[in-house]
């Protein structure tokens, strides 16, 4: 029981805020690495930091927000929760939505409503599995995402489709100057979800799962439903990304999604969440979102060759996490 | 005598055990076991038996590894160009075993030393390790000396080398389970702050189980080598996830200090089992994924269930010493 209370005590307690500088502390490393990332591309290649481009990476990054939100909610709610079947669904969704619209835009509410089923039906499986069963969310999301995949190849025959409504199309498109949709919609989600889980009765529990599993039982939070509520929305927001994505690139292919996985916690982590539950934030998760995106723009601004650029982007990561995540040493 | 049934049936690899036998009569039923199956079997299954052993072995200590893949991935291009570019056989498989073992302490010092999330830690390396491979091999190629695939590919008195050198590796993992280290290894699993005020150099013994994954990894990458002939610097991505899942089927807790490498080997040959029998039951080849997945999330409910009564009796014992304390 010692250890519960220390727990207790040594978490930053998400209801209660912290003031002035302090609340915004964990945001600093993401945004000094963004500015710093800015400068070193736009001197690699001049132009870099040109609105058309900069609006470019930000479309990208609200793609990965999105299933970042996914990730964020099951990390927070604790217990050291991950869903590695984001990518999966995301994939899934890519692949339903040119076969159930084929390419009509009538057809787009019906098809968007199908696949976020789905996916929420993936995440309510994933949610019971961890919180009734007892497996651990790394293990059953992990077969999750086969079930998954193997879901989409028997549906879709695997065929790359680029059916798509024009409609879905224009989220990558400028909305006015050189603001695109998917940006607006990702903020506009990020904003909604924010609010919920600052506020709402929901929300709170979240943290507070997250924060002391024992202490929130006792003190009579329904633990299972919200466990199993945060990993079916999950799912849902994960499908939902997988639609964004698609629209923003046009075609469909069955392994789209797969990077975007582990993709998603790290950008969670960065963004100053922490992998045992309980703190953390959307707007974090967002920065974090950025900073994956703009250092693969960079590398990909430097010219170099795709093996030199994913090893750097591998021990720019590893020199990320050493910097802004390592654990309380064990000498107290 | 009853006892020591109850001990074999309360074992954290009995479930799977039960499941393997299951499917090996059912395959066998279904299409028979020539010996050249066999063979085909361990020779193809190999790279995966040998991650698994190493995960298994990180996992118990309390850590996770998704980086194992892709240093399959980058040692199999190694070793490829080592060959290629003239090397003495037997010294391209030590450098080779050496920069594996490198590559583990890599991870073992981010995660060990530094103290950083193994989950994140490894994705990071895993990203390292396959921009490396693209690197020194950009594309699949190379050519591997006859006599070195007929050995990986033959057998010794009717068992096949590969299983050989798999038993000699769980001989291994089995030592350094019995070993005090391999106690500490369980102890860090189980709880690293009770372990670091007991006087276990935590850092030390994570460090030390990433280095033994890389020697296995190493291992595995020489087998998959010989039985590819050549190198791919894409050929490991599923290798980690599904060692992983391998892990959990076979009774080793992701929670850490329970389980032990043998079930995680059984969890392995079942997991290549099932795609046999699944093809060889002629399932249509594009529900074949989506049937296996469901299989493997029955296969670890079950497992999970089963698991339940069952806890490694080190695990026990160290709790027991810890209480008398």
């Amino acid at each position: 029981m010692i250890t519960n209370n220390e727990s207790i005590l040594s978490n930053t307690n998400p209801v209660k805020k912290a003031s002035g500088i302090e609340r915004y502390k964990s945001y600093l490393p993401a945004a000094i690495i963004i500015v710093v990332l800015f400068v070193l591309g736009q001197i690699l290649s001049p132009g870099f930091a040109s609105a058309r481009n900069v609006s470019n990476i930000f479309a990208q990054a609200s793609i990965l927000a999105l299933v970042a939100i996914s990730q964020s909610l099951v990390i927070f709610v604790g217990e050291f929760g991950i869903d590695l079947s984001v990518g999966a669904i995301m994939s899934m969704s890519a692949m339903l939505m040119p076969f159930y619209t084929q390419g009509q835009a009538s057809a787009l509410p019906m098809a968007i409503f199908m696949v976020v089923l789905i996916g929420g039906l993936a995440g309510f499986i994933n949610g019971t599995g961890v919180q009734i069963i007892k497996i651990p969310a790394l293990a059953i999301t992990l077969v999750m995402a086969t079930v998954v995949d193997g879901f989409t190849l028997a549906f879709t025959k695997g065929l790359p489709s680029k059916a798509l409504p024009e409609v879905l199309k224009t989220v990558g498109q400028p909305l006015f100057g050189q603001v695109r949709t998917c940006i607006i919609i990702a903020v506009v989600i990020i904003v909604i979800f924010q609010l919920v889980l600052s506020y709402s009765r929901y929300g709170k529990s979240v943290f507070l799962l997250g924060s002391n599993r024992n202490a929130a039982k006792l003190t009579g939070l329904r633990v299972n439903s919200t466990v199993i509520i945060a990993f079916t929305i999950a799912g849902m927001m994960a499908a939902f990304a997988g639609v964004i994505m698609v629209g923003y690139v046009g075609s469909s292919n069955l392994r789209m999604g797969d990077s975007y996985t582990l993709m998603s916690v790290a950008a969670v982590v960065i963004g100053g969440a922490k992998l045992s539950g309980g703190s953390g934030t959307l707007l974090g998760a967002a920065l974090g979102s950025i900073v994956l995106i703009l250092l693969t723009s960079v590398l990909i601004a430097a010219g170099l060759s795709t093996g030199i650029r994913t090893f750097l982007q591998g021990l720019i990561l590893v020199m990320i996490l050493l910097f802004n995540s390592r654990a309380p040493k064990l000498r107290v | 005598m009853r006892n020591s049934l109850m001990k074999i049936v309360r074992n954290t690899a009995f479930p799977i055990f039960v499941l393997l036998i299951a499917f090996i009569i059912i395959n066998g039923a279904m299409s028979g076991f020539t010996s050249s199956f066999v063979v085909g079997f361990f020779t193809s299954n190999f790279a995966l038996c040998c991650v698994t052993i190493g995960t298994a072995v990180i996992i118990m200590g309390g850590g996770i590894d998704v980086s194992l893949g892709a240093m399959v991935a980058l040692i199999n291009c190694i070793f490829t160009q080592l060959v290629e570019h003239g090397w003495n056989f037997g010294l391209a498989v030590v450098v080779s075993l050496l920069i594996s073992m490198a590559c583990g302490a890599l991870n073992g010092t981010v995660v060990g030393f530094f103290r950083v999330s193994p989950m994140l830690a490894t994705f990071g390396s895993l990203s390292i390790f396959s921009g490396l491979a693209l690197t020194v091999l950009p594309l699949p190629g190379g050519t591997m000396p006859v006599g070195f695939r007929n050995f990986y590919m033959g057998t010794i008195a009717g068992i096949p080398i590969a299983l050989l050198i798999i038993i000699a590796l769980l001989l291994l993992a089995f030592l350094v389970h019995r070993s005090p280290l391999g106690t500490k290894i369980i102890a860090v699993g189980l709880d690293a702050p009770k372990s670091f005020i007991s006087g276990v150099r935590v850092n030390s013994v994570t460090f030390f189980t990433y280095v033994f994954a890389g020697f296995v990894c190493g291992v595995g990458a020489i087998g998959l080598t010989a039985n590819m002939g050549g190198g791919d610097p894409n050929v490991g991505t599923a290798l980690s996830m599904s060692a992983i899942a391998s892990c959990v089927i076979g009774g080793v807790a992701l929670s850490g200090g329970k389980g032990n490498a043998l079930g995680a080997v059984f969890g392995s040959l079942f997991f290549g089992l099932l795609i046999n029998t699944v093809i060889a039951a002629r399932t249509p080849s594009f529900q074949q994924g989506m049937i296996r997945g469901i299989i493997l999330l029955v296969g670890m409910i079950v497992a999970a269930v089963l698991l339940r009564g069952t806890t490694s009796t080190r695990a026990k014992q160290l709790r027991n010493e810890g209480a008398n304390d």
